[in-house]
């Protein structure tokens, strides 16, 4: 049975430069790792692909683990390396 | 105290919140917007913040340093916005009974938010604009 659910993927700084959205909502199936989600994500967005070794993609504020399963209402985020303070 | 805020910081507020009777010691970090980077001239700084994440990650760093250092009490806030030239980006207040781990707990707190909090600046230059 394929189930669906909804997860937000939000986009700061540079990413969100070349993405042009800050947040975005996606339905994907159950099981899907957060890897998979990324591919998508570059196919969607293929200048994402440039960035790809330097961006920091995290999981409910977390580094995300790009072998687990993304979970209904999950928040992903891609950002380039931080520079606060 | 943890706060990300668009309006600027008043370090003597800050300061009075943390005195108390056990405290001889108050170090502070003041980060300021620099007019020059990489030999050019900054006309100022827009910074943006994940900031559901970023106050996750202050809190974290300031038990941390609790932990890791005998103080008292902590202050982080960091400023989200446009920012000119000579205005505060960032306060550190640390309180404790003595100095030498105050001054070593703010360093380290400085440290912690520079590696790991999810804000970025954003350099307005004449030459154009660039995510440091």
């Amino acid at each position: 049975m394929g189930d669906t659910m909804k997860i937000k993927i939000k986009f700061f700084a540079s990413i969100r430069e070349i993405v042009g959205k800050n947040e975005i909502e996606i339905e994907i199936n159950s099981n899907t790792k957060v890897g998979d989600v990324i591919e998508n994500l570059k196919l969607q967005f293929p200048k994402l692909k440039k960035v790809e070794s330097t961006t920091i993609i995290v999981l409910n504020h977390n580094i995300a683990n790009l072998d687990k399963e993304v979970k209904e209402g999950d928040v992903l985020a891609l950002f380039p390396p931080v520079s606060g303070g | 105290m943890i706060e990300i805020t668009e309006n600027d910081i008043s370090i003597e507020e800050v300061i009075n919140k943390i005195k108390h009777e056990s405290v001889g010691a108050i170090v502070t970090f003041l980060g300021t917007v620099r007019g020059f980077s990489n030999n050019k001239q900054v006309k100022r700084l827009e910074i943006d913040a994940y900031k559901e994440m970023a106050i996750e990650k202050m809190i974290d760093i300031k038990e941390e340093t609790l932990k890791k250092f005998e103080v008292e009490k902590i202050t982080i806030i960091h400023r989200i916005g446009k920012l000119n030239i000579t205005e505060n980006i960032v306060l550190i207040a640390v309180a404790g009974s003595h100095r030498k781990q105050a001054f070593r707990a703010c360093e380290y707190i400085i440290n912690e938010l520079k590696k790991i909090v999810p804000i970025w600046k954003l350099e307005i230059t004449k030459n154009g604009k660039c995510w440091k």
